[in-house]
């Protein structure tokens, strides 16, 4: 069993830590998307109630959505480090 | 003039100021920081850090250039644009951090390191000069104020 184990570990090590990697990457991108999605979806609700304010709160949804890209970017470099 | 155009005034390109002031802040602190990685791990460090601050500063740009180009022409597109950029910009930073990756071109751990603390020392600096200044000017205190 343990000859099995240690075979299987030697011949997909590698594959398997690229493909769980790779898994944990698309993981990591679900909660910015998400994060994106309800910034950006209050600051058009925002802009709508209030056009004047558009500025400002364009300024603070980009902010906002590059502080959620982060979280991604983590994911990105935990996958290939 | 479409109905977008009618109920959104038109405002200036706040998300070009925001990446072009952080932008500005980049090019001012990688050569020290491209200095003092390179004397402490060598040169291959020191090409890390200057390749991880620009690919930063490029995310940034491309995504203020994006999202102000699609809030000035047509802001009930910002929703599903913003979210297809976000995917773009991830998959651009992924084959050109492998490609650097493959590559062999630089030290990767430092590259990897920098990616992640540059963008988030750039971010907050920025923020704290947009919450001084770019978003809300009225509250930036003046030194006339200060004393008075």
């Amino acid at each position: 069993m343990h000859t099995v184990i240690t075979l299987l570990a030697n011949d997909l090590g590698p594959s398997l830590k690229s493909g769980l990697g790779s898994i944990g990457y698309g993981l990591a991108a679900i909660g910015p998307g998400i994060g994106i999605g309800m910034i950006v979806g209050n600051s058009v609700q925002a802009m709508a109630r209030q056009p004047e304010m558009s500025g400002t709160v364009r300024t603070t949804m980009f902010l906002g959505i590059a502080f959620a890209e982060a979280l991604a970017l983590i994911g990105f470099v935990l996958t290939f480090i | 003039m479409s109905d977008a155009q009618e109920i959104f005034p038109p405002v200036e390109d706040v998300e070009s100021q925001i990446a072009r002031d952080l932008a500005r802040r980049a090019a001012l602190v990688t050569p020290l920081v491209a200095l003092v990685i390179g004397l402490w791990r060598g040169p291959d460090a020191a090409l890390a850090v200057v390749f991880a601050l620009g690919l930063l500063v490029g995310n940034f740009l491309l995504s203020a250039w994006i999202l102000g180009y699609v809030a000035r022409q047509n802001p009930g597109l910002l929703m599903g644009v913003t979210l297809f950029s976000f995917v773009f910009r991830l998959i651009l930073i992924t084959v050109i951090g492998l490609g650097i990756k493959e590559l062999d071109l630089v030290d990767w751990p430092v590259f990897c390191i920098t990616l992640i603390i540059g963008y988030f020392v750039l971010l907050v600096w920025e923020m704290r000069s947009v919450s001084f200044s770019l978003a809300s000017p009225g509250l930036k205190p003046k030194p006339k104020e200060i004393w008075e």
